[in-house]
């Protein structure tokens, strides 16, 4: 899997592609700003981009900015946006034309290196990845303005699927059967007047909506 | 005192004209025509005229800066004819006119001598450019002051995000790395599982602390998406009623973000609530702020909370903090932010 990765601080850019070489990556590209990395991406259309959310020159979230538009120029690579604030903002935004191939993460995730390639493997698959904090403050937000009547698991199964974890996925967190997760997704789609049948990305689409 | 017949100015014993010219203020007397007739030292030293060129001149003509003659002369006609007097007898700031033709700030009473005949309006002038330009680098440096804090806040976040956070993630990828050469069985396995499991800690200590000194998402996504994130936060369920959309000069959304962050502080701390409203609106060119709660009021004046340092930051702004807190009718916490936009 090729994977072009961005961040302006060098140390932990080089560490993490170290990481990624010796967990089977191929790291074709590494990129300090934001115009850089568009070049590079340009270039090599790897699987995945990996970007630091927070980027030269600007202050702001020119990671962001490019992220979205290697989105928009090139959907077949996967983006993986990386960010020290578990930030809703820069979620909605990044999801704001499809939750398909996009992942936003802590930054401190990447050490964790097991978690961090499955988050790679999925976003490349098209999959979509949520940070679990980001997923945790909505689901707090929302619980508190009135979530519908959930059991504590069909809420956990909520939350992982906001993680975008497939049925597979929470069945494998949760050590349950794949069955009882469907069972738990359709009762959980029929009491928050979901769209029944939403898939993958869509599914995850559908259930920020619901949270935000 | 009553003005000569032959000449226009009012005829005073000497050492009246003495008293008067030895005032700070500007003493000037006019007529129900309009004319001039005393103008002490301070006035001639003020207004550039000399007693012989003021006394017998038309008062508007000398004193009123051209665009507020119409207005003053009205004024006059109006109150002659009986009408309630607007401006006499309280203390008001205006534009005086000088001999050169240069405008400048007066403070002014003006008063109708009681039982003189005929009328005589005396004013009681003094030049205040001083003060005004005194007021106004004040002003001036009060806003700098709070500008200088946000820029120093913005800085100490953007410092914390290049450096001490990327340094604990480095630290943690390393003592992953660490861990992953070391067996489960191994003793040094537990030291660095312990070491890992405090520095998540840390690095979740550090984020939310500089995301209090000053979230990014306010300098780059404004108030909506920062009081969103706030919220989130809060140990007291919110309900953003309002917010708006627009962006605001850095100082007033700041402001406006620190004054929620510090009452819904508060709210958890002290007001035993269930839930808390945020409203935030553009009235009159001002940001509203108001976060209110359901709890159980009664809450002293804001110089006991943190609200105390928020209430000097809206002063510097032009803008002011509010109060409301009944016992058992939960608080209010209201400020207005100018906000010229």
């Amino acid at each position: 899997m090729r994977i072009v990765i961005a961040d302006d601080a060098v140390l932990l850019r080089e560490g993490a592609a170290r990481l990624l070489e010796d967990a089977g990556f191929e790291v074709v590209g590494q990129a300090g700003d934001a115009e850089e990395l568009l070049r590079k991406v340009r270039g090599h259309k790897p699987d995945v981009a990996i970007v630091d959310i927070r980027m030269p020159p600007g202050d702001g979230a020119e990671g962001l900015h490019a992220a979205l538009q290697i989105r928009e120029e090139l959907p077949a690579v996967g983006v993986l946006v990386l960010s020290q604030y578990a930030e809703e903002h820069y979620v909605t935004r990044l999801l704001e034309h499809g939750a398909e191939g996009v992942g936003y993460l802590l930054k401190d995730r990447i050490s964790d290196v097991e978690r961090f390639t499955e988050a790679i493997r999925r976003v490349a698959e098209g999959g979509s990845v949520l940070d679990p904090e980001v997923v945790s403050l909505m689901l707090g937000r929302k619980r508190a303005n009135g979530l519908e009547e959930l059991t504590e698991r069909e809420e956990e199964v909520l939350g992982l699927m906001a993680e975008g974890l497939t049925n597979k996925g929470i069945a494998e967190q949760l050590s349950v059967s794949e069955r009882a997760v469907e069972r738990h997704v359709t009762s959980i789609f029929a009491k928050l007047d979901l769209p029944a049948g939403a898939h993958d990305h869509r599914r995850v689409l559908a259930v920020l909506r619901y949270l935000g | 005192m009553t003005t000569h017949p032959d000449s226009p100015a009012l005829s005073l014993p000497p050492e009246l004209h003495a008293v008067l010219d030895a005032a700070l203020d500007c003493v000037v007397a006019m007529g129900a025509d309009g004319r001039v007739v005393l103008f002490n030292a301070a006035a001639q030293r003020t207004f550039g005229y000399t007693a012989e060129q003021a006394v017998g001149a038309d008062m508007a003509e000398l004193l009123v800066p051209p665009s507020l003659r119409a207005r003053h002369r009205d004024g006059v006609a109006r109150h002659l004819a009986g009408g309630a007097p607007a401006v006499l007898d309280r203390r008001i700031e205006i534009t005086g006119l000088r001999a050169d033709g240069s405008e400048f700030p007066v403070e002014l009473t003006v008063t109708r001598l009681r039982g003189a005949e005929p009328v005589l309006f005396v004013a009681y002038l003094r030049d205040i450019t001083d003060r005004k330009l005194a007021e106004a680098e004040l002003k001036a440096s009060r806003i700098r002051i709070v500008e200088a804090a946000d820029a120093a806040r913005r800085r100490i976040e953007r410092d914390l995000h290049d450096g001490a956070q990327q340094r604990l993630v480095m630290l943690a990828l390393q003592l992953r790395i660490a861990r992953g050469r070391v067996g489960d069985g191994d003793e040094s396995a537990a030291l660095l599982d312990e070491a890992l499991a405090e520095l998540d800690g840390a690095t979740a200590e550090l984020r939310e602390l500089a995301r209090g000194i000053h979230p990014a998402v306010l300098t780059e996504g404004g108030l909506h998406p920062a009081l969103r994130a706030l919220a989130a936060r809060s140990a007291v369920p919110v309900v953003l009623q309002e917010v708006p959309d627009a962006r605001f000069a850095a100082s007033v959304e700041a402001t406006a973000y620190f004054v929620v962050a510090e009452a819904l502080t508060n709210v958890a701390r002290h007001a035993c609530a269930e839930r808390a409203t945020v409203v935030v609106r553009e009235e009159a060119g001002a940001l509203v702020v108001e976060v209110r709660d359901d709890g159980c009021g009664g809450a002293a004046g804001a110089g006991g909370t943190g609200l105390r340092g928020l209430d000097d930051r809206l002063a510097a702004l032009g803008g002011r903090l509010s109060m409301q807190s009944p016992s058992g009718e939960g608080t209010t916490i209201r400020a207005e932010i100018p906000c010229a936009s």
